[in-house]
């Protein structure tokens, strides 16, 4: 997670209303029960939107897979399949 | 006799690419793979190609064609899981939307540790989605089938 982030714009929304970010993305509160919030996002395809948790675990993830070893690559494949 | 021009001259046009780890390569054109948002953590490099290693392997070379030095380890998930599923007609993935199953290529990215190679893992969590038509790629999250970011590959 962020560190918690003081100087950020903060507005108040009812059920069912949105947001809208820049010209084309909507974000609409579908939903509160408790501690939980569902939302709906309505962005173009060439945005992605994620969880935070998850964006940051790909993030890190791929940057592992990124540095890999050309010379371990024999052996795994030797290991596969046998 | 002068020879027919299209005898001279190809349709295909090459690219010459430098790689990681296999040299410098020669690739057709329409073997790029544009990734329009690019993946978490690499989100400036869109164009990648796929390569195959010149051993006998399940793993093929996802290199990055705008930096050299970005490349990735990828496979088919069947090799992984027998029965992986990527359950299609998520609102996220516009790659899919619409197309003939045959034409979408489904890859997972392997993490290899440099000096443990036999720990690997595959991100079956996260995996690409090519449409092979269009030649566009996403990593993609599956939310649901439980697949780890961090699949063990080998059994011990």
């Amino acid at each position: 997670m962020l560190d918690p982030v003081i100087n950020v714009l903060i507005l108040t929304r009812k059920l069912g209303e949105s947001l809208i970010i820049g010209k084309d993305i909507r974000v609409v509160v579908l939903e509160v029960r408790g501690k939980q919030v569902r939302i709906g996002i309505d962005a173009p395809e060439d945005v992605v939107v994620l969880r935070e948790e998850v964006h940051q675990r790909l993030t890190q993830e791929n940057l592992q897979a990124s540095t890999f070893r050309y010379s371990d690559l024999e052996e795994v494949s030797k290991s596969w399949s046998s | 006799m002068v020879a027919p021009l299209e005898n001279k001259t190809s349709r295909a046009s090459y690219l010459t690419i430098s790689t990681r780890d296999l040299g410098p390569r020669q690739v057709d054109e329409e073997a790029v793979i544009s990734f329009p948002t690019g993946l978490p953590g690499f989100e400036d490099y869109r164009r990648f190609v796929l390569l195959q290693y010149p051993f006998p392997t399940p793993l093929v070379c996802l290199q990055c064609i705008d930096r050299p030095e970005v490349a990735f380890v990828v496979t088919d998930p069947v090799n992984l899981v027998a029965d992986f599923k990527l359950t299609p007609g998520n609102s996220d993935l516009p790659e899919w939307r619409g197309e003939d199953p045959k034409d979408i290529k489904v890859l997972v990215i392997l993490t290899i540790p440099p000096g443990c190679p036999r720990d690997l893992t595959a991100n079956l969590m996260a995996p690409l989605v090519i449409n092979l038509r269009t030649r566009r790629g996403r990593q993609v999250v599956v939310d649901k089938g439980g697949y780890s970011s961090k699949h063990p590959v080998l059994v011990k």
